[in-house]
């Protein structure tokens, strides 16, 4: 056999299937190299800004006569470290101030030693307030404790040591206090130390002249801290980048044993990344995945669909002689230059799709190539198998040609052991046991540098989803088998009086009519699935950006805003502004703990900022704000608190705030009302909730710390204008936008809108693939049927009964099977990937423009292979005649 | 009689004029039909006989309307245009395999009822006669891939009569059966339309089948001739 005449015979006779098998191929190799390499490429960018945006890696503490310089040659042995600096830590028994006529006194408190070149060579660690940026530099917290201003004096009560003086040159911030006063060498176990309340920077020289003293009497309450930038030629995978500064970090504790403990900051920030990367991955596996096996599974429709034709034409090769073994071999040529032009095109596809939707992320550089070979042979191992498969199983068959089949109606084995009722018990089940436990994909145990997918959690989606699809086909084979009479009413206002016989018609085809519903609700599902979970991702992303930020614009007086602030109208007064509430930001002793406490007007604090009800533990924010408002001294207290003091709804909590008429702390009374969880700009652990009146009258002072500013228009030209209209010399101000770029704790931070956009175009390219396709290839099988109807003396609207007839039922009973698999699946992804989410969502955001979008280009792809297989039903029909 | 005899009969069924029929096969153009001209009137009974290739299914596709001549004309004077032959006045058998395959026998033979706007159950009931009368009854829930060549092609013949029509055009009819079925199913051919005045030409290489009928047309590389029988 001349294989060249074979594949000119295949383009020839069959170009039109095999231009179908090269798209199938070309979806499902262009699908996964897109989603493999973005999600690559989104590891790497974690991986990158986390290391950017981490400002020191080490903090190598020093045990106490180490020699400095060894530990430093240690370093810079281990890594060619970019930044090195010194930093003495002191306890100290507390501070003092006096001022305005009072003494304020904290407790105990540190003191940090810094060199003058730390702030620029670890930018991001201290960020000026008030005052100058060097000499003695007090923490905002702590300047508002002492109520000390640059130029006050403040009392350092050193331990073992005399008190001592220093004046205070400026306020500052310390973004990083919990890295910055981290506890080194604690157990893995052990619960993260909350940062000092009380701090105080001072440069390095001074800090000696202070402390040296108490390092002699009391060297336990002394260290010395090396703070080093590591070489950050890290890889690109954030897991793989966590275990090697780990193992980089451990290579320098071998070194140092004895001198000295790594804090390993870096290690840490990428451990939650990986975390994050590892849901990415997931996120591929549950939303990308289901795209790939549709375009397989529709590569494998196609290569069916002509299964006749191969059959006869095998039949004749045989009957020339040719053995099983050539007869795949020819065939194998099919499946080969299928496989090679699909992955070709797919990976063309690929570029173009990436381009086309992330303009400014990823390019052609990023389709990385291992997932571009991987995609490619997957692309060549599915045509090869797609079309050889049916061969090798003809080939077991019957030996010779013939036209003469039995029909004998066997239920697939799937039906008769009821695998889709198994698989949505499964799923159902699977999702009570783990929904009512609490999903957790991600597993990282503490202590272990490996981490791992929950795959169990797969199941319930995965059985859902291969559930509902053998169950929908389970209905439409029973609905064409037997429910000839109602599929022959649904058709009749197209079929007409043939609407009986086109039922018939409809019957005899079914494993072909139920095999395109199957494929063309797999496709909607998949879009209406990945369009719906995306939304509401992208719905929650915002939602937890504005937690984050606490309104759209938020400002932040360091000097608090008055009622009748001058600042409150020019803000009210900017173009865009559609809504301000003033907010307390104070702290409140809870026995001794030290929390966060908000106060707010509980009628109107909706006005600028979104309340979810998964704030509040009763889910009901509506309810939580009124029963506030209806308790002037009511307080929102957060479920640990509650835990950890025995709460019971109604009992009394005295608070110790901060009374401005003497700042010293006193105790309120407050009632508890309800639990609360998240709140605008609170911080995750433990803070309070109250109404800003009842705290102004108890410590006289009715000023507000925060103003949220709810926008019309656009955050971060409304945050523009109210930094210019304020002046930034006294407050601060950030919007939604700048808020989502610097939160990294969740994978909401993850920009996934490349993976989104990928994935919503693949979802509209497999759908408009699926619904032309399939109809196309279909019907044209039937043209042999079309040219007999011809014959017999139809006309082209009865012909068009029968396309229309079979093109109604695919689409509709595909589309609805779809829709509500799809909602099913996305509810499910939903619960299933709740550690995405934060706070999860309360309902599904539903993308009416998207569907839309994909229900017209279903439509039209309908349409199009109708019109499509109507052309080849208006060939001339002696032509169709002789081809029989 | 003289073909010219046949031209100058004003009420004939069909009406071939100087036809000539070509391809495009591959850049080579082929003559299928290089000169036809011929007359079916009422009660015709007519045999085109000719060897393999000769044009005769090229003929019977112009006369059924399935084709349109190269050059020259056809009509159908009795009939009407070519889009009110089938189904109804004009029943044709195709020498292949004609039948629908995804209906069984019975709806196959009720089609062209249905596509006539009958109703289900007395084209049903048609078909059923028509299967009873040919011998057919067994198959009639078979679908057309379960059957056997001669079952096809009197499920085929069993059709084409299922509207009574004025014409029927049979393309080697007997081509797949045995002698014994050949000549039951021309009886049944005739018996169906022996008080009617529907005309009957069949392609066939079978000298039997053609002794049975009045006229023999030969066609022989492409060309027509006409004769009384």
């Amino acid at each position: 056999m001349n294989i060249g005449k074979w594949i000119k015979g295949i383009f020839k006779q069959r170009s039109g299937r095999m231009a179908g098998v090269i798209a199938g191929v070309a979806l499902t190799v262009s699908l996964l190299s897109s989603i493999g390499s973005f999600v690559a490429y989104s590891g790497a960018t974690m991986t990158a800004r986390t290391v950017r945006d981490n400002p020191t890696d080490w903090q190598v503490q020093l045990v106490p006569g180490t020699d400095v310089q060894k530990v430093q040659d240690a370093i810079a042995k281990t890594t060619a470290y970019t930044a090195l600096e010194k930093v003495g830590y002191a306890d100290v028994q507390g501070f003092q101030a006096e001022t305005g006529g009072t003494i304020q006194t904290t407790g105990a408190g540190k003191v940090l030693g810094i060199s003058t070149a730390f702030e620029k060579k670890f930018p991001g660690q201290i960020r000026g307030l008030v005052g100058a940026s060097d000499g003695v530099l007090v923490a905002q917290q702590t300047a508002a404790n002492l109520h000390v201003v640059p130029g006050d004096t403040v009392s350092i009560m050193r331990t073992g040591l005399s008190p001592v003086t220093v004046k205070v040159d400026g306020v500052v911030d310390l973004p990083n206090a919990d890295s910055l006063f981290q506890g080194i060498g604690l157990p893995s176990n052990a619960a993260p130390q909350a940062p000092p309340d009380n701090i105080l920077l001072m440069p390095e020289q001074q800090w000696h002249e202070l402390f040296d003293g108490q390092a002699t009497v009391r060297p336990d309450s002394v260290r010395m801290q090396l703070h080093v930038r590591i070489d950050r030629s890290l890889p690109a995978d954030p897991n793989a980048a966590y275990i090697y500064v780990q193992r980089l970090a451990n290579n320098l504790e071998a070194k140092i044993s004895g001198s000295g403990i790594v804090g390993d900051n870096i290690a840490a920030k990428l451990s939650t990344v990986r975390e994050d990367a590892l849901y990415a991955k997931v996120l591929f596996l549950f939303l990308g995945l289901p795209g790939a096996i549709l375009a397989a599974l529709l590569v494998i429709f196609i290569t069916g669909s002509g299964r006749e034709h191969r059959k006869k034409g095998q039949a004749l090769l045989r009957m020339y002689g040719a053995s099983s073994a050539q007869i795949i071999r020819i065939q194998s040529v099919e499946g080969i230059i299928a496989g090679l032009g699909g992955s070709i095109l797919g990976i063309g596809i690929s570029i173009a799709v990436n381009n086309l939707t992330i303009p400014n992320g990823m390019s052609t550089a990023s389709l990385t190539p291992a997932w571009t070979v991987f995609s490619a042979l997957v692309g060549l191992v599915l045509a090869t198998a797609a079309v050889l498969y049916p061969v090798w199983r003809d080939l077991r068959g019957r030996p010779a040609l013939t036209f003469k089949n039995t029909r004998i109606y066997s239920k697939p084995v799937w039906q008769q052991i009821y695998l889709d009722l198994i698989l949505l018990a499964v799923s159902a089940f699977e999702f009570w046991r783990t929904a009512s436990t609490g999903y957790q994909v991600v597993l990282a145990p503490e202590g272990v540098a490996a981490i791992s997918v929950n795959y169990e959690a797969f199941i319930a989606p995965f059985c859902l989803w291969a559930g509902g699809v053998l169950f929908a086909l389970r209905i439409f084979d029973a609905v064409l088998r037997k429910g000839k009479n109602a599929v022959s009413g649904i058709i009749r206002p197209i079929a007409k009086r043939l609407s009986v016989i086109v039922s018939a018609s409809l019957s005899r085809e079914k494993r072909f009519v139920t095999g395109g519903i199957v494929l063309v609700a797999l496709a909607v599902s998949f879009a209406v699935s990945t369009s719906i979970f995306n939304t509401t991702y992208n719905m929650q992303a915002g939602v937890d950006a504005e937690l984050t930020n606490g309104s759209d614009v938020t400002v932040t007086g360091i000097v608090p805003f008055e009622n009748g602030d001058s600042r409150i109208g020019k803000v009210k007064s900017l173009p865009g502004t559609s809504g301000i509430q003033l907010m307390q930001h104070r702290f409140a002793y809870v026995g001794n703990d030290l929390q966060d406490i908000y106060g707010i007007d509980p009628g109107h604090i909706g006005d600028a900022t979104t309340i979810s009800d998964a704030y509040f533990g009763n889910h009901n924010a509506a309810q939580t704000l009124k029963t506030l408002e209806n308790y002037r001294d009511g307080v929102l207290v957060s479920e640990e608190t509650v835990r950890d003091f025995q709460l019971q709804m109604g009992d009394t909590i005295n608070l110790r705030l901060q009374d401005a008429r003497d700042h010293q702390y006193h105790i309120v009374p407050f009632r508890f009302v309800g639990i609360v969880r998240e709140f605008p700009t609170a911080p995750k652990d433990s803070f309070l909730v109250a109404n800003a009146g009842y705290i102004a009258e108890k410590t006289g002072n009715s000023a507000s710390e925060i103003m949220l500013v709810r926008t019309s228009g656009n955050p971060a030209e409304l945050a523009a204008e109210v930094a210019k209209a304020l002046g930034t010399a006294d407050v601060r101000v950030s919007d939604i936008g700048s808020a989502q770029k610097l939160i990294n704790s969740s994978l909401t931070s993850v920009d996934l809108h490349g993976l989104t956009s990928i994935e919503l175009a693949f979802a509209v390219l497999l759908l408009a693939g699926s619904v032309g396709l399939v109809l196309a290839l279909g019907l044209a099988e039937r043209k042999r049927n079309f040219a007999i109807l011809k014959t017999v003396g139809a006309n082209g609207k009865q012909i068009d009964a029968f396309i229309w007839s079979e093109v109604l039922i695919m689409f509709f009973g595909g589309s609805i099977s779809g829709i509500l698999l799809g909602t099913g699946i996305a509810q499910m992804l939903v619960k299933v990937l709740t550690g995405v989410f934060d706070p999860p969502p309360e309902f599904l955001a539903v993308p009416w423009g998207y569907l839309a979008l994909l229900a017209v280009a279903a439509v039209l792809s309908a349409v199009i292979a109708s019109y499509m297989v109507k052309s080849i039903s208006k060939r001339p029909v002696v032509e169709e005649l002789r081809n029989l | 009689m003289s073909a010219e005899y046949y031209m100058d009969k004003p009420d004939c069924f069909i009406k071939v004029e100087n036809a000539v029929r070509t391809y495009n096969q591959g850049g080579i153009r082929v003559e299928a039909l290089k000169s036809a001209s011929c007359r079916v009137l009422p009660h015709d009974r007519i045999a085109v006989v000719g060897p393999s290739g000769s044009g005769k299914s090229s003929l019977l596709h112009i006369m059924g309307g399935l084709d349109k001549p190269t050059t020259g004309s056809v009509s159908w004077p009795l009939l009407g245009g070519p889009e009110s032959l089938r189904p109804g006045r004009l029943g044709f058998v195709s020498q292949t395999r004609s039948l629908v395959s995804s209906l069984n026998v019975l709806e196959n033979i009720a089609l062209p009822l249905l596509l006539l706007d009958h109703d289900y159950e007395e084209a049903k009931n048609t078909a059923e006669d028509l299967l009873r009368i040919m011998g057919l009854m067994d198959i009639a829930n078979k679908q057309p891939d379960e059957l056997s060549g001669g079952q096809l092609q009197r499920a085929a013949v069993a059709r084409a009569l299922s509207t009574r029509p004025k014409v029927i055009l049979a393309d080697e009819p007997t081509g797949q059966l045995d002698h014994t079925t050949a000549d039951h199913l021309l009886g049944v051919l005739f018996e169906h339309i022996r008080d009617t005045d529907t005309a009957l030409v069949i392609a066939t290489h079978d000298r039997d089948v053609a002794r049975r009928m009045d006229k023999k047309w030969k066609m022989q590389y492409g060309i027509l001739e006409v004769e009384a029988v």
